[in-house]
C-alpha cells in the first residue's frame, strides 16, 4: 500500500506520532486555504438540473423504476398511450406502421440536427478562430497570413523540438542577467541578442517548438553584444490573455516571436502599454515598464543611437507622472506634446490614445475623446495595432458618435452605474441605458453588463432577474444592428434562464438569439447553451 | 441540503416505488452531490456527467442498501468509485484539445471602470485555481480522497477510514502523502506568483 507508482521507489512513512491535525510544515495552512479555495462550485442553472431530472425520469421509467404516475410534471398519458400502441401494436400492420414511423423519425431528426449544425456555424477549433479574424479584419492581407499560418500548424503535442538547431549556453553571460527580466508567468521577455543557430548561418529566427525550451530552461544566449534587442512573448495558453499580443492570433497557444532592433523594440512596448490599457492590465502595465527601463538602459550600451528617443521618452514619463498623480490636465498637456515631437511615431499614437480615455473615462470631454479616438484610427496604421484593438477603438468612436445627438446623456448614466457601489443602483441605471441609449452597442454592452451584474448577485437574480430580462426585452426589436440586438436577446435569454426549470421555455429564449443573426461569439454561447438543454427540449 | 439530512422515510418511499419521492429525493440531495462530485473532479460538465451515472446508480441499486441510516456514505463511496472509473475511462480516450480562447470583447466593454473585473486578474486567478486542480488530479486516488476530505470537507479520520474501508492509520498515511507531493507541486508555484495575493 505504500509504495508509490514508480517500481522501486517507497514513499516516506509519517514520522512517529504525526497527526494530521498538528501539520507544522511550512506553507501548508497556506496550500489549505488554496485548495478550499479552489473548491467553489460554479453556479449551475437549475435548467441543466431541470433537464437532467428529465433524463434520468425517462430512463427510470423506460427500466420500470419509477410508476407510470411519478412524478408526472409531463404527463400525456393519451399520447403516450398512442406512442404505445403504434409502436407496440400486434400484427404484421403495425409491423409495417413501426418500420415506416421510425424511417421519418430518423430522417427528422437528422434534418434537425443539420439545422442546429449550421445555425451554430463550426464553433469549435481552429476555423472559428479564423472566421474572428477575417471578420475583424477582411482587408488585412498580412493578418489573414498570419491566420492561415497558425492554423496549419500543428497542435502543440505534434511539435518536435529539433534539436541541433539552437546553441544555448550552460551559463548565462552577466549582461544578459542585468537586462533579461522575465514576467511572472507568461508574458514578454526581453534578451539582448539574437540566438545563434549551430549551423552558423546567424538566422534569428527561433524555432516556435524552441521557445518552450528555452523558457523552461530559462536561459537566453547573447552572441553578438550591443547590435540588437529582442523582444518576444512566451508561449503560453490561450486563455491567458493580453500581455505581448501582437496580432489576435497570436493569443494562440504558440505565443509569438518577433526579433527586433532596440528601437523598433522600445516602439513595439507602446503597443504593448497600449494593449495593457486597453485590457486595464495594471500588473502588465508595470511590467512593460520595467521592461522599458531595462531596454533603454540597455540601448544605452548598444551602437544604437538612444538620444533622439529621448525627448520623447521624457515627456511621455512626465504624462504619465501626472496621469498616476490624477492631474489629469496637464497630463493631457503632456501627451499633446509627445504627439507634437514625433508625430505618427508609436508613443504619439499612445499618447493620442491616453489624451482620448482620459477624456472619456475621467474629465468627461467627450468632443475631445471623439477627436482623440478619431485620430488613431485615422492617422495610425493598420499594423500598430491588431484587428480586434482597431475594433476597440471603433467601437468607442462609433458609441461617442452614436450618442452625441442625445447629448451623451447614456454615457453618463453608464459612468454612474460603474461608481455605483450597490448592485441594485447599477443595475437600474444599466437598465436606463439599454432602454434609452440611442445607440446599439452601448445597449448591448450595457444588456451585457447587466446580466453580469443581476448573476453575480444572488439576491438580484433570485428576485429581479426575471423582472429585468423583461424590462429591456423590447429593445430587442429596436436595435438595428442584428449583432446587437442578438446580444441583448442572448442577455435577455441568461437572466430567464436561471429564473426557471423550463427547459422549453429556456430554449426558445436562446433559440431566439440564433435567429437574430449573432455574432460568432455570440452565436457560440447561445448554440452552447442550446446544446445543454436541446436534446431534452423537445420536438419543438 | 447535505446528503446525510436526508430523511429514512424518503429512501423507504423511493425503494417503493412511491410516486414523486423520485423526484423529491432528486431535489434533496442534487445540490450537495454538486458539490461533492465536483469536489472530486473539478470541471463543471464532468462532475454533471458523473453525477447523471450517479443518480441512475442510486435509484437503480437503492434495494441493495441494507441500512438506509447509512445513505450519506453509501452514495458518498458511490460517488468516489463512479468518479474513478469516469476518469479511467476518460484518460483512455483523452485528446488533446485546443483550448477556449480569451476573446477580448468578453472583457472589452465600451467604458470600462473599476467596476468591470480586470481579464488579466481573473485570468490569474483561474490560473491558480487551475493549478490546484490540476496538482489534486495528479494525486493517486486514496491520497487524493484522504486530502480532500480531511483537509476540504473537515471530515473526521473515523469518517474518513469509514468511506474509504480502510484504517485509520491508512488514511493518515495517505493524508500525509497526499500533503507532501501537494506541498512539493504548488510550493514552487506559490513561490513565484506571491500565492495568496492573486485571491484577493
Amino acid at each position: 500500500m505504500t509504495t508509490s507508482g514508480q517500481k522501486g521507489h517507497r514513499d516516506p512513512e509519517p514520522p512517529a506520532g504525526w497527526e494530521p491535525e498538528h501539520d507544522r510544515e511550512a506553507h501548508w495552512q497556506a496550500i489549505t486555504e488554496l485548495l478550499r479555495r479552489a473548491d467553489q462550485p460554479p453556479q449551475v442553472p437549475p435548467a441543466r438540473f431541470e433537464a437532467m431530472r428529465l433524463e434520468l425520469e425517462r430512463t427510470l421509467r423506460a427500466e420500470g423504476l419509477i410508476a407510470s404516475g411519478n412524478p408526472g410534471r409531463h404527463h400525456h398519458d393519451g399520447f403516450r398511450a398512442w406512442l404505445s400502441t403504434v409502436f407496440f401494436g400486434g400484427g404484421p400492420g403495425g409491423q409495417v406502421v413501426r418500420l415506416g414511423v421510425a424511417a421519418g423519425l430518423a430522417l427528422f431528426l437528422g434534418l434537425q440536427i443539420g439545422n442546429i449544425r449550421q445555425d451554430a456555424g463550426e464553433t469549435a477549433g481552429p476555423p472559428l478562430v479564423a472566421e474572428d479574424v477575417r471578420a475583424t479584419a477582411p482587408d488585412d492581407s498580412m493578418l489573414a497570413a498570419r491566420t492561415e499560418e497558425v492554423l496549419r500548424t500543428p497542435p502543440r503535442a505534434e511539435l518536435q523540438p529539433q534539436p541541433g538547431t539552437v546553441a544555448i549556453p550552460d551559463q548565462e553571460p552577466p549582461i544578459m542577467q542585468q537586462v533579461r527580466t522575465r514576467t511572472e508567468g507568461p508574458g514578454v521577455a526581453i534578451g539582448g541578442a539574437p540566438v545563434t543557430a549551430r549551423d552558423g548561418n546567424g538566422s534569428r529566427t527561433i524555432p516556435r517548438s524552441h521557445l518552450a525550451e528555452l523558457e523552461e530552461r530559462s536561459l537566453w544566449q547573447e552572441t553578438v553584444p550591443n547590435a540588437q534587442a529582442w523582444v518576444f512573448e512566451l508561449p503560453r495558453p490561450r486563455s491567458e490573455p493580453v500581455l505581448g499580443t501582437m496580432t489576435p492570433v497570436s493569443q494562440g497557444t504558440y505565443g509569438d516571436q518577433r526579433v527586433r532592433l532596440a528601437s523598433e523594440a522600445l516602439d513595439q512596448l507602446q503597443v504593448l502599454k497600449f494593449y495593457s490599457l486597453v485590457n486595464r492590465d495594471d500588473q502588465s502595465l508595470q511590467e512593460v515598464r520595467r521592461i522599458e527601463s531595462l531596454l533603454t538602459d540597455l540601448a544605452a550600451q548598444t551602437e544604437w543611437d538612444a538620444r533622439p528617443k529621448t525627448s520623447v521618452m521624457e515627456a511621455f514619463r512626465k504624462a504619465e507622472a501626472s496621469l498616476a498623480a490624477q492631474r489629469y490636465h496637464e497630463a493631457q498637456q503632456s501627451f499633446e506634446e509627445v504627439t507634437f515631437i514625433a508625430p505618427g511615431s508609436a508613443h504619439a499614437f499612445l499618447a493620442h490614445f491616453q489624451i482620448g480615455r482620459i477624456a472619456l473615462e475621467h474629465t468627461q470631454d467627450y468632443d475631445l475623446a471623439l477627436e482623440s479616438f478619431r485620430r488613431c484610427l485615422e492617422e495610425y496604421p493598420s499594423s500598430v495595432m491588431s484587428g480586434q484593438h482597431r475594433r476597440y477603438l471603433m467601437d468607442r468612436v462609433m458609441v461617442l458618435t452614436e450618442t452625441e445627438e442625445e447629448g451623451w446623456q447614456s454615457l453618463g448614466w453608464w459612468q454612474a452605474s460603474e461608481q455605483a457601489q450597490d448592485p441594485r443602483e447599477a443595475a437600474r441605471l444599466l437598465q436606463q441605458v439599454v432602454r434609452e441609449s440611442s445607440s446599439d452597442r452601448l445597449a448591448s454592452d450595457a444588456a451585457t453588463r447587466l446580466k453580469d451584474i443581476v448573476l453575480a448577485d444572488v439576491a438580484l437574480q433570485r428576485v429581479n432577474a426575471v423582472e429585468i430580462a423583461e424590462a429591456i426585452r423590447d429593445r430587442v426589436a429596436r436595435t438595428k444592428s442584428s449583432h446587437d440586438a442578438a446580444r441583448i436577446q442572448y442577455a435577455v435569454a441568461e437572466m430567464l434562464a436561471r429564473g426557471t426549470t423550463d427547459t422549453q421555455e429556456a430554449a426558445r429564449e436562446y433559440r431566439r438569439v440564433l435567429e437574430l443573426t449573432p455574432d460568432d461569439q455570440t452565436r457560440r454561447l447561445a448554440s452552447n447553451r442550446l446544446v445543454q438543454l436541446g436534446a431534452l427540449a423537445g420536438p419543438e | 441540503m447535505a446528503l446525510s439530512d436526508v430523511p429514512v422515510s424518503l429512501i423507504e418511499r423511493c425503494r417503493a416505488g412511491e410516486p414523486g419521492a423520485f423526484d423529491e429525493l432528486f431535489s434533496f440531495i442534487r445540490d450537495d452531490l454538486f458539490r461533492w462530485t465536483f469536489s472530486l473532479v473539478r470541471n463543471e460538465d464532468d462532475a454533471l456527467e458523473i453525477m447523471q451515472e450517479c443518480f441512475l446508480r442510486i435509484f437503480r441499486h437503492l434495494h441493495r442498501l441494507q441500512d438506509p441510516n447509512k445513505f450519506a456514505q453509501w452514495v458518498s463511496r458511490l460517488v468516489i468509485n463512479q468518479t474513478n472509473t469516469y476518469r479511467v475511462k476518460r484518460r483512455k480516450s483523452q485528446t488533446e484539445e485546443l483550448e477556449e480562447g480569451f476573446d477580448i470583447q468578453e472583457g472589452a466593454l465600451p467604458l470600462q471602470g473599476k467596476g468591470v473585473p480586470n481579464p488579466r486578474k481573473a485570468a490569474e486567478r483561474e490560473e491558480v485555481f487551475r493549478k490546484v486542480n490540476e496538482a489534486i488530479a495528479e494525486l493517486p486516488p486514496r491520497q487524493r480522497l484522504a486530502v480532500l476530505l480531511f483537509d476540504v470537507k473537515g471530515k473526521s479520520i473515523r469518517e474518513i477510514a469509514g468511506e474509504l474501508e480502510c484504517s485509520e492509520g491508512a488514511v493518515k498515511f495517505n493524508i500525509f502523502q497526499g500533503r507532501r507531493k501537494l506541498r512539493g507541486m504548488l510550493q514552487n508555484y506559490m513561490d513565484r506568483h506571491g500565492n495568496l495575493d492573486l485571491m484577493e
